[in-house]
């Protein structure tokens, strides 16, 4: 038989494609799990949009008491182009090319030019292009609709989009270029030019040229719209170009990060008694593994970020100090040990059937994530002591928190976790390997620090002082008695051996 | 007639890895089995049949026009390299539509050739309401070949079929080939480890080692024991 030419046209594919998109997105393991959990993640996402949406209400008043000369749609829009460099910052970091469903596509008859296309499309259906629209829709009704006109409040809202869009555009272009690593490092260094030009060298100039693009908002300025239309016109044309090349490194092997074999630093850990090999493991697995590198990889921002986020924010309101902490408390130990025991279904044959002593090998993955975490708040603690040094005790605190009571209820609940990890996937929405129970338990974590928060409300001290001495003294009274509660982790984990070799086999 | 021609083909990994072919043809209703110990350039020999990758120097011609940038071929190729190139949150029914229709074929006759190939997938495949990434090695692969197959390609291109079919698979998969091969002339190109497959159904077998051809016979005819005694030679 003759074979017909493919019949379905460009479009036509490209909405088969986005239906596949959703359904990849619809399909994956995280939403396979149970109503409970998929409630728990849109109430997760309700609370963001309405911090978000908090956040947005509050704000003329706060811009009104630290910029009082100027009305506060003029002092947000003077900002306007901060937030954008922000955001673009952000979305380098975060923002992710969707390209997992293309390699399937490749030897497909569908043509390059239309998956290309796809990926530009689909891009677009990201909460980054989004989220900020929580913060501003209630913004503008209050600075815009109100004293303007409804003209002036959509204009606005339509240049925001587009000075996103601008942003989207970029990311996109600088992560689907076939040399994305030297064009990702020269855009970071003028995002810190930018930045350091907008902030400390003419920074007058940067918000009066800021406050002139919402000017031309609120005019409705063809100018203000034309130019980041022609940018993202110009900038998606560009990365269709660039996907087209770099087709070819999706089609191929997956590629390595560099020639494997054991590093300098991996054989020091190998050489520490008792904990050695099971640390030079650890290591190996949260280093060579496609989503928890790129973790890896931004400590060093989290070192900083901290610290300069306490810096930067403005007044010393409970609310800012609550929030961190609660993010540190449910994000921290969610950070280190989401994936508990996920990493070992893929080998889990080989630890269940070795001598292998479970509560060294507990203790082991206890003591290293320890150490983890002591290496990156030394450096942090240093530079609060100089950003926000009454940070610096409530700090120290949490890290005590984290590694005591939150690690012990991390590592226990962690143990029925059979959820088998897939460790060339790397998007960051794909929480697959994190079990029902271990997201359940994130959420306890968070929680369980506003419930020390209202204790420390009641108590003759500042705020800071007894949160500080109750975060610090529980993760104490944990951090001593760690071998009591490994031993009753290490237990269970023996009770549940037959019970998650089953398990990983049915997944396999 | 010549289905694909090879022009002063070269791929180079960094320092350690060439694929170097200077010139190889393919008729048309050949079927050709490439073997090689692992590295030997098997896989990315096919990657470069498919465009996958992209070739350091020389170019892959099929229909007359050479794969490199452009998509004629992909309407007369059918090929299944892993299971990384299955859309694996789709059912494997969902998959074989999607597949069909790119081909032009309708649901009908999607379910036609389903059926036909229904013995050799055993009942553990369709209708399990299943998805791809759910179904074992053995069953990823039979989903993957079959989609490969059942678009009735004019040429068909596939990575080590036998693995992880269990035996009466095996031999199902083999009659297959042969039955495709003979009644539709379709030019086949199959790599394995296993040379004992290939010698039962392919008409030519290629060795390839480090990259480079170094045996290419013709089959019945040529002496396959020189390519055993090869294998024999490397293990010792």
């Amino acid at each position: 038989m003759q074979l017909k030419q493919t019949r379905m046209s460009t479009q036509l594919m490209i909405r088969v494609l986005l239906h596949h998109g959703w359904l990849s997105l619809r399909r994956a393991h995280y939403f396979g799990r149970s109503m409970g959990i998929k409630l728990l993640m849109f109430f997760a996402g309700l609370i963001f949009i309405w911090y978000l949406y908090m956040v947005g209400m509050m704000l003329p008043g706060v811009l009104q008491s630290v910029f009082p000369w100027k009305p506060p749609h003029e002092a947000f829009f003077s900002l306007l182009v901060y937030i954008y460099i922000a955001d673009l910052a952000m979305r380098l970091l975060v923002q992710k090319v969707p390209r997992q469903l293309v390699r399937a596509y490749l030897p497909l008859p569908v043509s390059r030019k239309t998956l290309a296309s796809y990926i530009l499309i689909r891009s677009w259906f990201s909460l980054f292009n989004f989220y900020l629209f929580a913060l501003l829709v209630p913004l503008f009704i209050r600075t815009l609709l109100l004293p303007f006109s409804a003209t002036a409040f959509w204009s606005a809202l339509l240049g925001c989009f587009l000075m996103g869009g601008v942003n989207h555009a970029l990311v996109m272009w600088i992560k689907t270029w076939p040399s994305g690593k030297i064009v990702t490092i020269a855009a970071a260094i003028l995002i810190a030019t930018a930045g350091v030009l907008g902030g400390v060298v003419y920074p007058g100039q940067f918000m009066d040229f800021s406050a002139s693009i919402g000017d031309g908002f609120i005019a409705s300025d063809p100018v203000v719209f034309m130019l980041p239309l022609m940018a993202i016109a110009m900038l998606q044309w560009i990365s269709k170009k660039g996907l087209l090349i770099s087709f070819y490194d999706w089609g191929g092997a997956f590629s390595s990060t560099g020639p494997a074999g054991s590093t300098r630093l991996e054989k020091r850990f190998a050489k520490v008694p008792v904990h050695g090999p099971f640390w030079e493991l650890e290591w190996k697995l949260i280093t060579r593994n496609r989503r928890t590198s790129a973790g890896v990889r931004q400590w060093p921002l989290v070192i900083i970020g901290v610290p300069a986020i306490l810096y930067f924010a403005p007044g010393e309101s409970i609310a800012q100090y609550m929030v961190m902490m609660v993010m540190i408390a449910g994000g921290y130990g969610f950070y280190h040990l989401q994936y508990s025991f996920s990493w070992e279904s893929r080998f889990f044959d080989m630890i269940a059937s070795r001598n292998i002593d479970v509560y060294t090998f507990i203790l082991s993955k206890y003591y290293f994530y320890c150490l983890l975490g002591l290496l990156q708040v030394i450096p942090m603690l240093a530079l609060l002591a100089l950003a926000r040094p009454e940070m610096v005790f409530p700090m120290a605190g949490m890290y005590f928190y984290v590694t005591g009571p939150v690690f012990a209820f991390l590592l226990n609940t962690g143990v029925g976790n059979s959820t088998r990890i897939d460790p060339n996937k790397k998007a960051s929405f794909n929480l697959e390997g994190t079990s029902g129970t271990l997201f359940l338990t994130i959420f306890a974590t968070m929680f369980s620090i506003i419930f020390l928060m209202t204790i420390a409300y009641f108590l003759p001290l500042p705020i800071e002082t007894g949160m500080s001495l109750l975060t610090g003294l529980t993760g104490l009274v944990f951090i001593m008695l760690h071998r009591q509660w490994i031993q009753a982790t290490a237990a269970k984990f023996n009770r549940k051996k037959y019970h998650n070799l089953n398990k990983y086999r049915e997944k396999q | 007639m010549t289905a694909i021609r090879i022009e002063q083909l070269e791929k180079k990994y960094g320092e350690q890895f060439t694929l170097d072919i200077n010139e190889l043809f393919f008729d048309a209703g050949s079927l050709t089995g490439i073997v090689g110990n692992n590295g030997a350039g098997k896989t990315t020999f096919f990657r470069l049949l498919l465009d996958l990758v992209q070739p350091t120097r020389g170019r892959v011609i099929t229909g007359r026009q050479s794969v490199a940038g452009s998509n004629h071929w992909k309407s007369f190729t059918g090929s299944y390299l892993d299971e990384g190139f299955l859309i694996d949150f789709l059912t494997p029914e969902e998959y074989f539509y999607f597949t069909g229709r790119l081909y032009g074929l309708h649901a009908m006759t999607v379910d036609e050739k389903i059926s036909k190939y229904s013995r050799f997938m055993g009942g553990e495949v369709v209708g399990q309401k299943k998805y791809i990434r759910n179904l074992s090695s053995g069953n990823k692969q039979k989903v993957g070949i079959v989609a490969a197959m059942m678009v009735q390609p004019r040429l068909l291109i596939l990575d080590e079929p036998f693995n992880y079919l269990d035996p009466s698979s095996q031999i199902f998969m083999k009659r297959l080939l042969r039955e495709d091969n003979e009644a539709r002339k379709t030019t086949m190109l199959i790599s394995s480890h296993n040379l004992n497959h290939l010698a039962e159904i392919c008409t030519r077998i290629i060795l390839l080692e480090k990259g480079r051809i170094i045996k290419d016979l013709s089959l019945p005819g040529d002496d396959l024991r020189d390519v055993e005694r090869y294998f024999s030679m490397q293990a010792d």
